[in-house]
């Protein structure tokens, strides 16, 4: 205790200093956290698209000052927030956090725009080096009173005798089946028990198999296989994290880093290891599914001392609590006489809440109304709604400004995002989500962290808007979202690691997959439009240098493409042609690129890959295949092919299980003669050499 | 700080209360708990903050001392030393101004008759009549003397109660005690010293709460610590005090509650209010959050408190000695002025 005390009060003297500048600091002093302030993937759709999950309530109280409180828990002096989408939000909701906590801890608050994954962010924050020593590193979405002091202590050791383990991961143990356990987060993991080192990592997501690697079992002595794990995206990293994930760009998420450290590991000797968490709470409010669970739990107070009625700034609303688990708004809530609140209930001040409604199991934020006879049921209310007499809302969730008209059915599975009004006497279907903004078709989308309402509103204020009210009731505002577009209310949980690479980074493995299709098509438009237009071909060779840069080829790649197109050639410009006008324009092209190719076949591995290039294209199209003497004859006469490739390639037959074998055998008999015919001149000319 | 100056704003020093900050959020995550270090805490805070803010007299103090008084006791509504400890200092503030206004006074009336100036302090002097507003050179000083005072009274107040213990534990008795409190530790270590004296060791026995009542019959005292004394007399203490006091009333087992006078508040408690007496943490003490389903279909409760009623309570041992339950009122009324009473 009195060294707890002793180190806070020196945190609070070192801030002085620091008002003069930060160099005074050293390192060992100060403990600094990273949150990353987006989530980066569309789990809240359509909620996010207005305000950034860390700044949603989360029994009326935003997301990020839990995980902030959670940080000032563990001793943290330094917090970064680090945030994309809806930054402007963010930091105002900061600079008045800030203030209030200037005495205990130092929050600054970073922004990007270009930041689509936690790699992005974890690269920026390297390049802007503020890290100075090991970190903490959450996600903003977390609700845990974990106490960090043991995992830290424990991590400095690790590290002062061996500097090669890189991170602590925090794993909460919790059960399988366990509310607090979501499908998509599920894990299995492969950890040493002697040193607590995690061997193996994997998701489990839906897949009934799981396959370790036998290494993990031959080089130690004991293996703990544990399914009963929960990753809490609370890691305490060494400032090598940052460095590696600038070291390997293709580093998106956390688990990529997993993956690459443990694959790696005998290469570089990076270790990760894991704290286990028993008693604490510590889950990360990741979807819909948990936002729910996680409320629950605060409810039930699994979080204390992060519960509604224990006031953490003299600013915040205080609640009063009374048995079973009601928790009442300390100013100004109206609660009509005939009202039920049966349990797990809390509303925020300036409420009111009319005769005969009934509430169970929800969270209604500050200022709402609540008309008679209303019934709310495991739902989440949040600010300033109104809802008029006679409705019955059911295990949804509806955000600032709703408002609900009279006799209107909400049922299990609804979202009703901002300002969304329904009604008066509509039923609303399960699993919808209703939002003022209009959605994008699922191409257009951008995730959480690129803010789309500028656009948006201008779109709204040219066409004058046609709201969805056959759905929404005669007096409804705002559009459907239909359920394609996030995919993955509740039940419906696909693996997170495959959607957020798909969403965030489509574009970039589009290009992967397509890179060598466009690299050639962009080679042939060049060769025949340049045959076409009589180019010199110096600067068709400056066009494919270019295509060879952007598309990161080697030479071998170009001579290749060049010859397949050329190739290719009388097939697609005219469709019936006999052999003959094959040859001559197989002669006339060869010749017209002929320092071209030589350029880029210079050396005999280059040119043999140009002839099984050619043997390829032969072996598919029947045409030219009978044409394959007569086209190597060609190319040796121009000087194009020189005799010791044509001969290497003739011997270099593909292994037995080829399939083609019998095809390339059929192709090499043709090519017989012009071989021998080779071998007889070169023998002649040895023999005239003698 | 000259005092002839035009007067000041009333202001609290920044340094001060954001070190009053950094104690509020350290006692939010509970890296204080002793009851003992809170309320020396917060009294050594208080004397940082009344030397260094601005303020021309008593009253401005006053005020300035009570605002934050109400700020704090709302962050941390369960920690009642906290309360005590602000309603303490303005206890002596009120007392040091009224002692230098009554020696000026003094000292003006000097040449008017002796008996009669004598007669009127007597009559006055504790009375409402007193101008808290004048300005006082000797302010400031007096009331970091006074609060000195009170800071050594309660360093010593572990000493003092533990020096009792021969008074109240005898040979062969066996004394039963709940949870696991400082002040009844001292106590009993007292007792270790005597009984070694006469070469006896004490025997232990840990006993689960559900055997209490069994136990009790055989218990010649019970001697308990508690977070809090209402100025009732009642005890808010450790869970399953309650349970301890009522076997023990079964029984006839007199109940002795060591308390140093800093745990005694000036507040009275009301069952409705469950949220300023009581403090309902985390229920993994009761059932793991790990344990399944279960979890999210029932409700656990774990309070920290319970209330003890004050016709269960014997004796409290203090540290300016023994005091009956039904004195506790009289007590509170010394430490705290009533119109302190609320922040």
């Amino acid at each position: 205790m009195a060294s707890t005390k002793a180190g806070h009060h020196g945190g609070g003297k070192g801030k002085k200093k620091a008002a003069g500048g930060d160099e005074t600091w050293t390192t060992e002093d100060i403990l600094q956290a990273v949150i990353i302030g987006d989530s980066f993937n569309f789990r809240f759709l359509p909620v996010t698209h207005e305000k950034p999950r860390t700044l949603l309530p989360l029994v009326n109280r935003p997301l990020l000052d839990y995980t902030i409180d959670f940080l000032l828990h563990a001793g943290v002096q330094d917090i970064f927030v680090y945030c994309c989408a809806h930054c402007d939000q963010i930091t105002a909701h900061m600079q008045q956090k800030i203030r209030s906590l200037k005495h205990c801890c130092n929050i600054k608050t970073m922004k990007s725009d270009r930041a689509l994954s936690l790699g992005d962010a974890l690269r920026d924050i390297e390049n802007q080096a503020v890290i100075k020593s090991d970190f903490i590193l959450v996600s903003g979405d977390l609700v845990s009173n974990m106490k960090l002091q043991k995992a830290l202590e424990e991590h400095k050791q690790r590290r002062k005798n061996d500097k090669m383990s890189v991170m602590t991961m925090i794993l909460k143990e919790s059960a399988p089946g366990h509310r607090s356990r979501c499908s998509e987060e599920d894990m299995i993991a492969a950890i040493d028990p002697k040193n607590n080192r995690l061997l193996h990592y994997q998701m489990t997501r839906n897949h009934t198999k799981v396959s370790f690697p036998a290494s993990i079992f031959l080089e130690n002595r004991g293996v703990h296989l544990r399914y009963d794990l929960l990753d809490c995206h609370v890691s305490i990293c060494s400032p090598q994290v940052t460095q590696l994930f600038t070291d390997n760009f293709d580093y998106q998420t956390i688990y990529d880093f997993i993956r690459g450290i443990l694959i790696s590991e005998e290469i570089t000797g990076h270790q990760i290891h894991t704290y286990t968490v028993t008693d604490e709470y510590a889950v990360r409010v990741s979807n819909l599914h948990m936002y729910d669970a996680v409320s629950k739990d605060v409810i039930h107070r699994w979080s204390y001392p992060l519960v509604p009625d224990e006031k953490h700034t003299s600013k915040e609303e205080s609640y009063t609590i009374s048995q079973p688990n009601i928790y009442l708004g300390a100013v100004n809530v109206i609660l009509a006489r005939s009202c039920v609140l049966s349990e797990d209930v809390v509303i925020g001040s300036h409420c009111s809440v009319g005769e005969g409604t009934q509430i169970k199991s929800s969270v209604i934020g500050n200022g709402c109304k609540i008309g008679n006879n209303v019934i709310i049921k495991d739902s989440y209310v949040w600010n300033n709604v109104i809802i008029d007499d006679d409705c019955c809302i059911i295990n949804s969730l509806l955000c600032d400004d709703c408002r609900i008209k009279r006799k209107v059915n909400i049922n299990s599975g609804c979202l009703l995002s901002f300002g969304v009004v329904i009604g008066p006497d509509v039923t609303l279907e399960e699993n919808s989500r209703f939002s003022c903004q209009k959605p994008k078709p699922k191409h257009l989308m951008e995730n959480d962290n690129t803010t789309g309402i500028g656009t948006e509103q201008n779109e709204e204020a040219e066409d004058i808007p046609n709201y969805d009210r056959a759905i929404l009731g005669p007096e409804g505002i705002g559009y459907v979202w239909q359920p394609e577009l996030f995919n993955d209310y509740m039940e419906d949980e696909r693996g997170s690691l495959h959607s957020e690479d798909s969403d965030s980074d489509s574009a970039a493995n589009g290009f992967e997959i397509d890179d060598e299709d466009q690299f050639h098509s962009e080679v042939s438009e060049s060769i025949r439009q340049g045959f076409a237009d009589k180019t010199p071909a110096e600067n068709i060779i400056y066009e494919l240098n270019g295509s060879k840069f952007a598309y990161n080829r080697t030479v071998a790649d170009v001579a290749q493409s060049v010859v397949l197109a050329i190739m290719d050639g009388p097939s697609s410009s005219s469709a019936k042609a006999d052999n003959n006008s094959y040859l001559s324009y197989y002669k006339e092209v060869f010749s017209y690129y002929k320092t071209l190719i030589e350029n880029y076949a210079k050396t005999a591995s280059c040119q043999i890959g140009c002839l099984e290039a050619i043997e390829d294209y032969c072996l598919e199209n029947s045409t030219v295949f009978h044409l394959i003497q007569k086209i190597l004859l060609m190319l040796y006469n121009l000087d194009i092919i020189e005799e010791l490739p044509i001969q290497r390639w003739f011997t270099n037959l593909p292994p037995e299980s080829d399939e083609t074998l019998s095809q390339r055998k059929r192709l090499r008999e043709l090519v017989q003669p012009f071989i021998s015919w080779l071998n007889e001149a070169e023998e002649e000319s040895s023999e005239d050499d003698e | 700080m000259s005092r002839n100056k035009p007067p000041l704003t009333p202001h609290l020093d920044s340094d001060a209360h954001d070190h009053m900050n950094t104690f509020l959020v350290e006692l939010k995550h509970g890296h204080v708990s002793s009851s003992y270090h809170i309320a020396k805490r917060t009294t050594s805070l208080l004397r940082n903050m009344i030397s260094h803010s601005r303020y021309n007299n008593a009253k401005e103090l006053m005020e300035l001392i009570s605002t934050e008084g109400k700020r704090v006791t709302e962050t941390v509504p369960s920690e009642t030393a906290v309360g005590n400890m602000f309603k303490r200092v303005l206890r002596s503030i009120r007392e040091e101004a009224a002692s230098i206004q009554k020696s000026q006074e003094a000292h003006k009336n000097l040449e008017e008759d002796e008996l009669q100036s004598t007669l009127h302090n007597l009559l006055f002097s504790a009375g409402p009549g007193h101008d808290l507003t004048a300005p006082s050179s000797q302010l400031r000083g007096r009331i970091i003397e006074s609060i000195g005072e009170i800071l050594t009274e309660l360093e010593q107040s572990g000493e003092n109660i533990a020096a009792q213990s021969l008074e109240h534990i005898h040979s062969n008795e066996v004394i039963m005690t709940i949870g696991k409190s400082k002040t009844v530790e001292a106590f009993l270590k007292g007792q270790e010293l005597a009984k070694s004296l006469s070469k006896d060791g004490i025997d232990t026995t840990v006993i689960t709460d559900s055997a209490i009542f069994a136990m009790m019959s055989r218990v010649n005292k019970v001697i308990i610590g508690t977070h809090t004394v209402m100025a009732n007399g009642g005890l808010k203490a450790i869970n399953g005090a309650y349970c301890i006091a009522g076997a023990a009333k079964h029984h006839s087992v007199p109940v002795i509650v060591c308390t140093a006078t800093y745990k005694f508040s000036p507040n009275y408690v009301c069952s409705y209010d469950q949220h300023s007496f009581n403090k309902i943490v985390c229920p993994h003490d009761v059932m793991k959050y790990s344990e399944g389903s279960i979890v999210s279909k029932v409700h656990l409760r774990n309070p920290v408190f319970d209330y003890v009623p004050p016709e269960l309570v014997e004796l409290f041992i203090t540290n300016t000695g023994g005091i009956a339950p039904s004195y506790v009122y009289r007590l509170v009324r010394e430490m705290y002025h009533p119109d302190d009473v609320e922040l």
